[in-house]
């Protein structure tokens, strides 16, 4: 009953594992260009042969980055039978193509199915554990000033970077304010005997009803916060579009460069193979 | 794109709740089907496309897409093309959608606003996982209960948050001294 309300519990970001590996060392914003680039290369892999090869380079990625594996694929499980029985659903219901390997009425597994559903399981497992290695060895002040830098190119297109870096590092801020937030709605709201933990799971329209009385004054909330935050940041002198200066300095090191190196000859590696 | 600061505010509160119905399933509705579930997070776009206009609405979008891409447990969602590139756009239909009526009905713009909203949401993602070969078009086509619950929640949202909000403004003055610094 109790971890109805615990909503901070599931709240994963910002979280870090401290270490000394190499991936921890490089410069944040070579590992988010790094990760972009990468996965950009694997969503366009596939045949069997570059699917496997980068699945194999990102376990020894999460390897070398000292991140336990299964730490890395711990989103993954509450939905494990879910992924399961979807992809059983692509395996014997994707258009058939190829050789037909085995069929039954109107079920069909041919190869171009078999193959859609390995590579797409591959790219998922490839997805989760890159994201958790950069998520889990950067810290949350790191990943929205390396988003800023990455970015940077993208003013020249009058895309607004510095507003969009501060944009994430305030709405990271505010996610376990408004969970408090809710948590006070849910037990407001189930304290009149009304609430999520009384409605069906499977009764969708009870399901949504419930969550209107908790999600209209929460978005209300947090607007009235909003309000307030552009006063005292106007009233500290804050003015957007302009150029400012930084706490802390980013110098590329030797090592950031092989990395990205590394990155980009293993992307195109992969793409051609 | 010009930003002031009430608008980076308000982008980063609603991007803030579209995070935290994330991560909480507060924002998912359980139905039985290959897509899973109904959500309501798009519901911070659209009401920041109301409120602030189309860049508002195209970050949110963004982050939302983010989110979407960075959470998923379902394979076709750990493809930027499907969860990151429709997202950019629902941001930019429902402002459309909402200044093309407001003249007329302020109240039926919100609801049009979220009514188009989650219909691009929609239209656009199915869209994008034809195109990518996950599924076909008549596999994809056990979306459509989903898409309509979906489409009425975030009607009665939309028009329920914005009301409720623009109605606390007029009451209220609020921080100007944005509007004269840019």
């Amino acid at each position: 009953m109790a971890e109805d309300f615990e909503l901070l519990r599931y709240i994963t970001i910002g979280q870090y594992l401290p270490g000394e590996s190499i991936v921890h060392r490089l410069d944040p914003a070579v590992k988010l260009l790094s990760a972009i680039i990468v996965i950009l290369t694997v969503a366009f892999l596939n045949a069997y042969l570059p699917n496997i090869t980068a699945f194999v380079l990102i376990l020894g990625l999460v390897a070398l980055s000292g991140v336990p594996i299964g730490y890395g694929l711990s989103g993954l499980r509450p939905a494990i039978w879910f992924i399961f029985a979807l992809l059983i659903l692509e395996l014997l219901f994707s258009p058939v193509k190829g050789v037909v390997l085995w069929s039954y009425s109107f079920l069909h597994i041919s190869q171009y199915s078999l193959r859609l559903t390995v590579t797409s399981l591959l790219r998922l497992i490839d997805f989760i554990l890159l994201i958790s290695v950069f998520t889990l060895t950067t810290r949350t002040n790191d990943v929205t000033r390396a988003m800023e830098r990455v970015s940077k190119p993208l003013q020249y297109l009058k895309i607004p970077t510095r507003e969009l870096a501060l944009i994430m590092t305030i709405a990271l801020r505010f996610v376990p304010t408004f969970a408090m937030e809710m948590e006070r709605l849910m037990k407001a709201q189930a304290s009149r005997g009304g609430g999520l933990t009384k409605v069906a799971k499977w009764n969708i329209v009870a399901q949504a009803r419930a969550r209107l009385p908790l999600v209209i004054p929460l978005f209300l909330i947090a607007l009235r916060r909003a309000e307030d935050l552009v006063v005292a940041m106007e009233s500290r002198g804050y003015v957007p579009n302009q150029k400012r200066t930084m706490y802390r300095e980013y110098h590329l090191a030797v090592r950031d460069w092989v990395a990205l190196a590394v990155v980009v000859v293993v992307s195109a590696g992969l793409i051609l193979i | 794109m010009k930003l002031t600061t009430r608008k980076i505010v308000i982008t980063a509160v609603l991007a803030a709740i579209s995070i935290l119905l994330g991560v909480t399933r507060l924002g998912y509705i359980p139905v039985p089907n290959v897509a899973g579930n109904a959500t309501i997070m798009g519901v911070p776009v659209y009401i920041g496309a109301v409120l602030e206009g189309w860049p508002v609405g195209l970050i949110l979008g963004f982050i939302f897409g983010l989110s979407s891409f960075l959470g998923a447990t379902v394979p076709m969602f750990k493809d930027p093309i499907v969860s990151i590139l429709p997202r950019l756009l629902i941001g930019i239909t429902p402002y459309l959608a909402y200044i093309a009526v407001r003249k007329k009905n302020e109240i039926l713009a919100y609801g049009l606003a979220g009514l188009v909203g989650s219909v691009s949401n929609t239209v656009f993602v199915v869209g994008a996982i034809i195109l990518r070969g996950y599924f076909t078009f008549h596999q994809m086509l056990v979306v459509i209960p989903q898409a309509i619950a979906e489409a009425i929640l975030s009607v009665i949202l939309t028009v329920a948050v914005c009301a409720a909000w623009n109605r606390v403004q007029i009451g209220s003055g609020r921080s100007k001294i944005s509007n004269v610094t840019d």
